[in-house]
């Protein structure tokens, strides 16, 4: 069990530093818990890192959300260009102005490189709200880059 | 967006006591107790991982600790009870963090600090047989546990 913390930390621990922030460390220690205590009833196991990633989203989301209200504001969509972003500090100042949810958005479809469909499925969102929302956080990203 | 590097989105950690508390939430039958300790994590750290000769000080049980074998940070051991039982265990040892298993996970002890502001530690100690022991059971590890943490705030406050 010790093997299987070490072996999935690294992984959870950008799921949940990316998305519950300051909270990441509460976060990925849920995720661990969740996960640990419902193992046996994953009957698949080629299927543990979607069912893991689905836990790690869901509970740092809960994790960062929790006690307050989050407000979920789209934007208009278009075209934006890429950002070339590699400064630590800027990414989690920049994820920090965002809601939980939209930064779930941009973990899923830019560091776990998942489709706008299988964001939306994983989110129970629809794919539309999966752009919108990722659209509205590319902005963010780029906004902080231009100052 | 795609242009971040995956070394640059933030991330989360999971020190020696967290990984321990979620230990002690997923197996049932084991105990964890926490204690503040007014002493650095390098002093706290130092006292726990010397297991030959301070477990047998602070576990009423034990009367020996052995180390058979060291590979890195894999330790196997052997403990000899006060009541004659010898009990190997494997031991996996990193700072601020320890697990020793029996075989066939009869028996786990867990140990980890993690450094607090201004010189004090957060000391964590696990211990029992992860599986549904009931009420009594449960109650004659807590027992133990806390025994255990209190034998080694008391012998490090004295040292």
């Amino acid at each position: 069990m010790n093997a299987l913390i070490r072996d999935l930390m690294p992984w959870i621990s950008r799921i949940c530093g990316s998305i519950a922030l300051d909270r990441g460390d509460d976060a990925a220690q849920e995720t661990l818990i969740v996960v640990l205590r419902n193992l046996p009833t994953l009957r698949e196991p080629a299927a543990l890192r979607a069912w893991v990633r689905r836990i790690a989203v869901r509970e740092s989301v809960r994790v960062a959300t929790r006690g307050r209200d989050v407000p979920v504001s789209d934007v208009s969509e278009g075209e934006l260009p890429d950002v070339d972003l590699d400064d630590r500090m800027d990414v989690r100042e920049t994820l920090g102005g965002l809601p939980p949810r939209h930064r779930a958005v941009l973990v899923l479809r830019y560091l776990e490189d998942l489709s706008e469909e299988q964001t939306a499925e994983l989110l129970g969102v629809e794919p539309g709200t999966v752009k919108s929302r990722a659209h509205r956080a590319k902005h963010a990203f780029e906004e902080r880059w231009r100052r | 967006m795609s242009a971040i590097s995956p070394e640059a989105w933030p991330t989360a950690t999971l020190d020696g006591v967290r990984r321990l508390q979620v230990l002690a939430a997923v197996l049932p039958g084991v105990h964890l107790e926490e204690r503040e300790i007014d002493l650095p994590f390098e002093r706290v750290w130092e006292f726990i991982s010397d297991i030959e000769r301070n477990v047998p000080r602070f576990d009423r049980d034990v009367a020996s600790v052995r180390v058979t074998r060291r590979e890195g940070n894999r330790l196997r051991i052997v403990t000899r009870l006060r009541r004659g039982l010898v009990v190997p265990f494997r031991v996996e040892m990193e700072s601020g963090f320890m697990l020793m298993q029996a075989p066939a996970r009869s028996y786990v002890v867990g140990s980890a600090a993690s450094a607090l502001n201004a010189g004090r530690t957060r000391y964590a100690h696990l211990e029992g047989v992860p599986r549904q022991l009931g009420r009594i059971g449960n109650a004659r590890t807590a027992r133990h546990v806390v025994a255990d943490i209190e034998g080694i705030a008391r012998l490090l406050a004295g040292e």
